[in-house]
């Protein structure tokens, strides 16, 4: 047998073994190398067993995964979208819209995509927004008299967005692969994403508009009675804050500021302040219980650290306020960089100071100047998270000064920077924030977010460390070649082939998972394009829109499983398979627009990064 | 056998739950590069090698806890109609095909690698920080023998499904929220329509349900 021929019965093999359903990360490794070992076999270094260069193969192909640059970022999306997943965030967020939406017709349906929609590009988990939109918007549709087929099709499609809309995992795995810059495969997403969201949106609305029977307009005494105003607050406590966090982290990788892994960290850092704000609201509200925030808990003896958490955080809310009003107001105005300096004023040391002084007169004073009493905390919640952020705040202090005498005491003989007159605020400030979060932060949120991105990382990579030394070893015995060589003397048009290509995606979406797909079966189709004149970016984007079919289609729709999962029991599969149908041809609809206008993807990453 | 189950779960579980943390190292340490890079323009040296040093070890050693969970992703769609015995015989014999000799591999390839790195205490050439790595390279073989210990449980675990028809479950521990909620769901249908099920059944039965 040639060797090609090996590598075409290498991926025979493979393709039977999936059907068995043993582990696919292991399967490729070992599969890797064994085959590695008959490939790289030379019979004059066999001084031992192990001496074989498949190992260094191995070892080198996973040592790349490892240190990979553009799959770092991968976890730290995971985990910001555990964070947020967790941080009870959703249902306010459906129910804010469900009432902004109320005039358009089909508005609970509208409101229930526009919320899969921005949850799932927040979390990337489709799983877990289907389950909470089908515990949350599906028993609410159905009790409005809504079609269970059309109201079962608006959540499974909605949740699958966001493995299309950036920042979603499904893309990075994409760049991971290919060798597309990252960047530019989410700037080249959002525009589609955002089409097919479009898309989804008008459907909705025409069907409730020609059959309202299909969505019928809630009754006058079904609607809540709320003002305008009200509204208008409960959509910027409940949509900006996700709103804000998902274009704040887009904004950064697509204005070029930063890497995806940074952008990704930032997301992290604001899905746990996300988390936090929620859960203290949660708690000063008494909607949620706390065992720091029990009526006694606050000891009399830790009044000093209630002063300086008053004066902490009155100091702080003051600066936030003040640089958002001139620094970001400047930045955006005259184009001056935010600089931290700028934005301090006095010398070190005044800010602490200040800080004192306020906390010490608001809680000594508090109760004779009436001034003053206004911003003395009275609910016993809020004054436990006081005492956290001053006990905070005088370790950070002392940890602030410690390095400050060390800077400048000569005992430390480097060149200390202007910065480090700073460390006593630093260490103050810092030292307060730090502290409120790690108290206030619900924990067990935070390590079920831990445990659950180590997991899910674990299997993206280690299907990446299989396959990177299976497929190298398939072209090294020259499978590649061979596919190519057969899929060219087909004699295919461009379009004949991309039609192929994305069909047989298409199909490969019944049974397998997307990151299979994009890990194992994609690399076949990539050396194929430059033949066709294909870009990868453009072919990346039709796979994204593609794959949304693969949580959709029979026998393994996991969104439908999902959804019946958590429906009653009246609720049948079919029907939701049923009204999935609409939404499936909308995404082909979507991609054969694409296809027709390739400016759509290509537009804004040509704007931003240049041909 | 159901002893060294446990002991190997808990090692596996024990190992990627502390490295898990790293996630936090990294999201502090790239949170902290960004405000000193863009903020102050004033960008670290070491951030870069740090990120994917904890990336790189987090996922590694996840590896066999993942496995404990049955977190791996496979093609199930014919796996999951089958019987729980006839599972477990196929995957018995598949393990000692496809899952030791390509971890025993890398074992032995990573455990040359990274001792070749130790000899001179090798750093990275990433950055200008000197950033040792040789531990890095360690993680591979870490990582490998935990997959090892971990797969010799899964095998009795296959045993043990054989003889009794009953696959033995890990300890609980967190799970996505779809399984949660799934699992919830079933609870309350069960005891919503409890009427007829309680007249079937006596209420011991229904404790694992």
């Amino acid at each position: 047998m040639s060797d090609p021929v090996i590598a075409v019965l290498m991926l025979g093999v493979f393709i039977l073994v999936i059907l068995l359903g043993f582990p696919i990360a292991f399967t490729l490794m070992a599969m890797g190398v064994a085959f590695g070992y008959y490939a790289y076999y030379d019979p004059e270094r066999m001084s031992s067993l192990f001496d074989n260069r498949i190992f260094d193969l191995l070892v080198n192909q996973t040592y790349s995964v490892m240190a990979n640059d553009v799959l770092t970022a991968v976890p730290l999306f995971l985990f910001m979208g555990y964070i947020v997943e967790r941080a009870n965030i959703v249902d306010r967020l459906f129910h804010t819209l469900n009432i902004a939406a109320r005039r358009l017709p089909g508005s609970m349906a509208i409101a229930a995509l526009a919320t899969c929609a921005m949850f799932a590009t927040a979390t990337g988990i489709i799983g877990a927004v289907v389950t909470l939109m089908g515990l949350l918007a599906f028993p609410a549709m159905l009790k409005a008299r809504y079609d269970t087929s059309f109201a079962a099709g608006v959540i499974c499609a909605g949740g699958c967005l966001g493995i299309l809309i950036p920042p979603s995992i499904m893309l990075i795995v994409y760049a991971a692969t290919s060798n597309v810059s990252i960047v530019k495969l989410y700037a080249g997403a959002m525009f589609p994403g955002l089409l097919l969201a479009g898309l989804y949106m008008a459907y909705v609305m025409v069907r409730a508009w020609l059959n309202p029977s299909l969505a019928p307009k809630p009754k006058a005494s079904e609607v809540e009675d709320i003002g305008k105003m009200q509204v208008v607050m409960m959509v910027i406590t409940s949509f900006f804050p996700l709103a804000f966090l998902i274009l704040s982290v887009l904004g950064a990788i697509l204005a070029g500021l930063a890497t995806p892994s940074e952008a990704a960290s930032v997301g992290a850092l604001g899905g746990m302040f996300l988390a936090i704000a929620y859960r203290v609201a949660a708690v000063l509200k008494g909607e949620a219980t706390a065992t720091w925030a029990k009526p006694g808990s606050v000891l009399a003896k830790d009044w000093w650290a209630e002063a300086i958490g008053v004066g902490a955080t009155i100091v702080l809310g003051l600066y936030t306020i003040y640089v958002i009003i001139f620094q970001v107001a400047r930045n955006i105005a005259v184009g001056d960089p935010i600089s931290l300096e700028g934005g301090l004023f006095g010398g070190p040391f005044i800010a602490v100071i200040v800080s004192l002084v306020l906390g010490f007169a608001v809680v000594l004073m508090g109760d004779q100047i009436s001034f003053l009493g206004r911003f003395k905390p009275k609910k016993e919640a809020a004054r436990a998270m006081m005492v956290f952020a001053g006990k905070g705040a005088s370790v950070g202090a002392l940890f602030g000064l410690a390095y400050l005498a060390l800077m400048h005491s000569g005992f430390e003989d480097r060149v200390s920077s202007r910065l480090s007159w700073w460390s006593l605020d630093i260490g103050f400030y810092v030292g307060a924030v730090a502290w409120f979060a790690w108290r206030t932060l619900e924990r067990s949120v935070l390590s079920e977010s831990v445990y659950l991105t180590v997991r899910t990382s674990a299997m993206v990579c280690w299907l990446f460390v299989g396959s990177w030394t299976f497929s190298s070893v398939f072209s090294y015995l020259g499978g590649e070649e061979l596919i190519s060589e057969f899929v060219i003397s087909m004699e295919l048009s461009p379009i004949a082939f991309l039609i192929m290509a994305q069909l047989i995606i298409f199909l490969l979406g019944w049974p397998l998972e997307w990151s299979e797909i994009i890990i194992i079966f994609v690399p076949i189709f990539l050396p194929l394009l430059p033949v066709f004149g294909v870009d990868p970016l453009f072919f990346g984007i039709l796979i994204a829109l593609n794959l949304q079919t693969s949580f959709l289609t029979p026998p393994m729709a996991m969104a439908a499983y999902y959804l019946k999962g958590v429906s009653p029991p009246h609720v049948q599969l079919m029907q939701i398979f049923k009204g999935v149908m609409p939404f499936l041809s909308m995404i082909i609809l979507a991609m054969v627009i694409i296809y027709m206008v390739p400016g759509i993807a290509l537009w804004l990453p040509e704007q931003i990064y240049g041909k | 056998m159901e002893r060294y189950i446990a002991i190997a779960d808990t090692i596996s579980a024990w190992f990627g739950k502390v490295f898990a943390w790293s996630i936090m190292v990294m999201t502090f340490a790239v949170g902290y590069e960004v405000f000193v890079r863009y903020l102050l323009r004033d960008p670290t040296s070491w951030a870069f090698d740090i990120s994917y040093m904890m990336y790189g070890t987090l996922f590694m050693m996840a590896g066999a806890y993942t496995l404990s969970r049955d977190g791996h992703v496979r093609g199930d769609f014919v796996y999951r109609l089958w019987k729980p015995k006839t599972r477990a015989t196929v995957e018995l014999i598949l393990y000692f095909i496809f899952f030791f000799p390509g971890v025993l591999a890398l074992v032995i390839a990573g455990w040359k690698y990274s001792s070749r790195s130790w000899r001179y205490y090798e750093v990275s050439v990433m950055s200008p920080a000197n950033v040792p790595i040789f531990q890095f390279k360690t993680v591979i073989v870490v990582a490998g023998l935990l997959l090892v210990i971990q797969g010799i449980a899964q095998v009795f675990r296959c045993i043990i499904c054989m003889r009794t028809g009953v696959w033995l479950k890990p300890k609980e521990d967190v799970e996505e929220m779809e399984d949660v909620l799934l699992k919830q769901h079933e609870h309350e249908v069960l005891k919503h329509s409890s009427e007829a099920v309680d007249a079937m059944k006596p209420k011991e039965d229904r404790k694992d349900v």
